[in-house]
């Protein structure tokens, strides 16, 4: 898109056209959009989770619209993986950038089977792990849980050789701790962060809004939240990151880079404006042109902290 | 028919009522296309804030403008509404499915409460100068809350019910529909098909009606939606049946339905909107 400004995001082996990645679960499996916008233009397209069987979901009310965010308890509703590769795969297939596909399971065996059936097929770059799903009875539990993440990231890592991202939950005590207990086994970077616990009220019905209670919360609102986990994360492992939580434009993406992502993913803010990709790449070719910035990709991790604060 | 975003300028704006406008808006890359039954999902504003679109069934389309009905229950859709003459509104559409092209020799019922009125406006409409025999029933609160624009042929042909009497049959909708059903200006032939759309107490006062006369049917239904797509999967509704899922998508299965096929207890009331 640009001559000037190199947009180009380095993720290990895996190279971005640009930092601007699909949030999973926010984008379908892309082809939803296919008709109004060019999904080329995306540095990588980040799949609805996949899971070893198809999954309805949860019970309705599944959305509510809070002041600056979103609540959702979609609860991973999917095609599963059988159809994925017969239906969903094809297509992907034929746009011109990075396709991740995101998995999910409820047991190791279970990111197994449907890690391995995916490795058989061409079109895929990367495997984006979701131990995080809040929205799922025992969703959250792997990926709170530092020694059954590492049990997992080895069992995956003995199977594939593509490169396994972690979806990473915020809601822990130290996420750290997980980041590198994840990174012993053998994981090549992570995203951070998946939703945050969050729950909304009717208060004339006293009933909570979603039929779940407690769902993922994203948006706006939670960019602080995310920016914090990040810089935790950057602390705690030298891995590529990709930052996620409440952008909605250029400078949001900016301030990712400089605590340390290489990429970033746009979810919530998607749901709004499906062609926010071309939108956020001209701010950031402007940013970067106006400040005679040549590759973008200089600001990762240029987050300048007084050397006396202690972590 | 893909959806397409565009950005459409506002050419006619009128306020209906204080928390009621009527829009109309320049769409050519896709209202020409558009069917009855189907909605357009509407940026607020060009911000953040509010988070989603609002989705609208459509009131009426032609080669080049849409119409829209906004109620003002929100601050997305008084965003919408304030919106003026000469404003462009970033619209989404057309999406979902609309009503089946008219069945041959039935006549059709159209049942609209509030601004349910909307996609019953556009079927009728459409069928209208076809010739076919459809009757059409509108319910609202009072004479000042008719949600139809001041020129609308409908005021004059609509049999019009207010809860409180000052126009039309004293009673709800649903109570002039039975009332209709009684006195045999409906169902006596028993094809009769009713196609709703209102709030979810009239539906839901509605099916027993339809099921105690054995009259079948089509609802169109409101959810809080994401995408309007598809791929968010955030708009299910539960079917009245497990199987092969125990949920529908408002937005690609819907936002017309048989009522037979959805779990009308487990439809939330209000379509919730901050």
């Amino acid at each position: 898109m640009s001559d000037v400004v190199d947009l180009k995001a380095q993720f290990g082996t895996l190279e971005f056209k640009n930092p601007l990645l699909t949030a999973s679960g926010t984008y379908g499996y892309a082809r939803e959009y296919h008709h109004m916008v060019n999904l080329d233009h995306w540095g990588a397209l980040v799949t609805k989770s996949v899971t070893l069987h198809q999954r309805d979901g949860n019970p309705p009310p599944r959305l509510v619209e809070t002041e600056y965010g979103l609540l959702n308890s979609v609860g991973l509703a999917n095609v599963g993986v059988h159809r994925f590769i017969e239906e969903k795969l094809p297509f992907l297939r034929t746009v011109d950038t990075t396709i991740i596909v995101n998995v999910a399971g409820f047991n190791v065996a279970e990111f197994v089977e449907v890690v391995s059936l995916l490795d058989r097929e061409d079109g895929i770059d990367a495997y984006e792990i979701n131990v995080s799903c809040p929205n799922v009875d025992d969703g959250c539990i792997i990926g709170t849980d530092s020694t059954i993440v590492h049990e997992l990231i080895s069992a995956l890592r003995r199977i594939t050789d593509r490169p396994l991202i972690l979806k990473m939950t915020p809601n822990v005590t130290d996420i750290g701790v997980i980041a590198k207990a994840a990174e012993r086994a053998g994981v090549n970077g992570f995203s951070v962060i998946n939703t945050i616990y969050g729950m909304a009220v009717n208060l004339e019905s006293k009933k909570p809004m979603l039929k779940r209670v407690i769902g993922g919360y994203s948006g706006p609102a939670i960019k602080p939240i995310a920016l914090a986990k990040l810089w935790e994360v950057r602390q705690a492992s030298t891995l590529p990151i990709i930052g996620i939580g409440g952008i909605t434009n250029a400078h949001d993406v900016l301030e990712f880079l400089v605590v340390g992502a290489s990429a970033v993913q746009i979810g919530t803010a998607s749901l709004r404006d499906p062609n926010i990709v071309d939108a956020i790449l001209q701010e950031l070719i402007s940013y970067a042109s106006s400040r005679n910035i040549a590759r973008l990709a200089d600001l990762i991790g240029t987050l300048e902290v007084s050397e006396n604060i202690s972590f | 028919m893909s959806p397409e975003l565009e950005k459409g300028e506002i050419t006619y704006r009128e306020q209906i009522r204080d928390d009621l406008v009527f829009l109309r808006c320049l769409a050519p890359r896709f209202s020409g296309n558009a069917l009855p039954g189907q909605f357009v999902h509407v940026r607020a504003g060009s911000g953040n804030l509010p988070i989603l679109r609002r989705p609208y069934s459509l009131f009426d389309a032609d080669g080049d403008s849409v119409d829209l009905l906004v109620a003002i229950v929100g601050r997305g859709s008084a965003i919408i509404a304030e919106s003026q003459v000469g404003e462009k509104l970033d619209l989404m559409g057309p999406l979902g499915n609309g009503f089946p092209p008219h069945p041959p020799e039935t006549p059709v019922v159209m049942i609209a409460g509030g601004v349910g009125v909307a996609p019953m406006h556009f079927l009728w409409r459409r069928w209208q100068p076809l010739g076919f025999q459809n009757k059409f029933l509108l319910g609202a609160s009072t004479k000042a809350a008719i949600p139809l624009p001041k020129k609308s042929p409908l005021r004059e042909i609509a049999a019009i019910s207010t809860d409180d009497g000052t126009l039309g049959y004293h009673g709800t909708v649903i109570e002039l529909l039975l009332n209709r059903i009684e006195n045999g200006a409906v169902g006596e032939d028993k094809d009769s098909l009713i196609y709703a759309c209102g709030p979810v107490p009239m539906i839901r006062a509605l099916v027993p009606l339809l099921i105690q006369h054995n009259l079948h049917g089509l609802i169109s239904v409101e959810q809080t939606m994401g995408c309007g797509i598809g791929a968010c999967q955030g708009c299910a509704v539960a079917r009245s049946n497990d199987k092969p899922s125990p949920y529908l998508l408002t937005c690609l299965d819907g936002p017309v339905f048989r009522f037979e096929d959805l779990d009308l207890a487990q439809l939330p009331e209000h379509s919730h909107e901050l």
